[in-house]
């Protein structure tokens, strides 16, 4: 089960960087939209603001990245993999994956956000650890919802549907920890904050593992 | 669907909560004054719809287990019935509100809460309504609905725990065991939550013989 998730993760890994133009876009779209921030702000931004328009740039990007995630999964390619490997270690493999894509992506973006707009955050490694532990458990929510999603006629309308209520908590908790990370610089104030979105993402990924052979089942 | 005593119950408790939820003496306290009496129709509308959306994530377990339909058909009628619970709730929550707070609604964690679970089980319609094959249908809706059962629980009943809330019991307001404790309040609060989630699940069986009805037609 374990190599076969490596190596599901490897050949997503290999695939995507083969079509780099996905993952560029992806880069393209945080660019642009930082830029049309910094334009839009003059350069000029109260620190609520920047965390608010990071988050959301960041929750649209993820939404992007995930969206293409079963693109080939679920559709032409889904008797070939069905014969070959087993579901749960597919749905890992794509968490596992999205998580990777998505922690480098937002880290990417908090470079390219601080360059154009200034970096107001005081305590950086606990921002830092707040995207990653974000981005994973935003990953794992989009994947799971992007399976539902590539069910249906209407993949990118049902998917912003499902997803945004699902991430809202999400992010209003993300929101209030970066807003601390603003102010202070004790890890203890938002240990709580981290740790809830510690347990959402594994309750999600339990959740996935579950309920993902019923999906995949056709 | 042959017993009868259980919605005679269920008629008799509603009636009753809301005679004796009018006339009874109920503890005089500041701000609340004879508002209180609302928590016999508000907070009963909550544990209805928390018991619907279990019964209705029930069916959903059900239904994945042996992929028979009418376990479907009753997830269905279970949740929908869950939402008109959670919208009379709100509704009167915000009289509530707006007689207690000042205004109709304010950003509490416990409202954002039901407000996105409210979202999540409307997008679980929206989902049923676009996929057209009727087996991939049922599937992937009963997937969903136990994914929006988990989440509704941690929004609503762990989320608001973590901050401050205008509702009792949370960050430094009175607790809700408090003018609980009042033996008055008990003897009408838990038949009337008894009987709500009675006539929840009556609500829900008769949309569900109706939906039967129109699928053998």
């Amino acid at each position: 089960m374990f190599k076969e998730i490596i190596e599901l993760v490897l050949k997503d890994v290999r695939l995507n960087w083969r079509e780099r133009n996905a993952i560029y876009s992806l880069l393209l779209y945080v660019l642009c939209t930082s830029y049309i921030a910094y334009l839009s702000f003059e350069g000029i931004i109260n620190e609520r603001s920047w965390i608010a328009l990071f988050w959301i740039i960041v929750l649209f990007a993820a939404m992007n990245a995930s969206l293409q995630s079963f693109k080939r999964e679920l559709n032409y390619q889904a008797l070939f993999f069905y014969t070959i490997a087993r579901p749960r270690a597919i749905i890992i493999a794509k968490i596992t994956y999205n998580s990777g894509l998505l922690i480098l992506l937002n880290l990417v973006s908090y470079t390219i956000f601080s360059t154009f707009l200034g970096n107001p955050i005081s305590n950086t490694i606990t921002f830092i650890l707040c995207i990653v532990i974000g981005s994973s458990a935003i990953a794992s929510l989009l994947t799971l919802i992007a399976a539902i999603a590539s069910k249906t006629n209407n993949n990118g309308g049902i998917m912003a549907v499902l997803s945004m209520p699902l991430l809202l908590p999400l992010l209003i908790n993300l929101i209030k920890t970066s807003e601390i990370c603003l102010l202070e610089n004790e890890f203890y104030l938002v240990d709580n904050q981290i740790l809830f979105l510690f347990l959402l993402n594994i309750a999600t990924i339990i959740l996935s593992y579950l309920l993902f052979p019923y999906l995949w089942r056709d | 669907m042959q017993s009868k005593w259980w919605k005679i119950l269920g008629i008799i408790l509603v009636l009753y909560s809301i005679i004796a939820g009018l006339l009874m003496p109920v503890p005089r306290l500041n701000i609340l004054n004879e508002t209180i009496r609302n928590l016999y129709f508000h907070v009963t509308m909550w544990f209805s719809m928390i018991v619907l959306m279990f019964l209705s994530m029930k069916q959903s377990f059900q239904f994945l287990k042996g992929f028979d339909k009418i376990h479907d058909l009753k997830a269905e009628t279970y949740a929908s019935t869950g939402i008109f619970m959670s919208l009379l709730g709100l509704t009167t929550g915000m009289i509530w509100a707006q007689f207690t707070w000042g205004t109709f609604w304010v950003n509490d964690p416990k409202l954002n809460g039901t407000a996105v679970s409210l979202l999540i089980y409307l997008a679980y319609f929206v989902l049923r309504n676009s996929i057209e094959n009727q087996d991939s249908k049922a599937r992937v809706s009963a997937i969903y609905n136990i994914i929006a059962f988990v989440m509704m629980i941690v929004f609503i009943g762990i989320l608001p725990r973590m901050t401050d809330s205008l509702h009792p019991g949370n960050g430094g307001n009175p607790a809700f065991g408090n003018y609980d404790l009042d033996s008055n309040m008990r003897m009408v609060f838990y038949p009337a939550v008894i009987g709500w989630i009675l006539i929840g699940s009556w609500i829900s069986q008769l949309r569900f013989r109706i939906k039967l009805l129109e699928i053998n037609k």
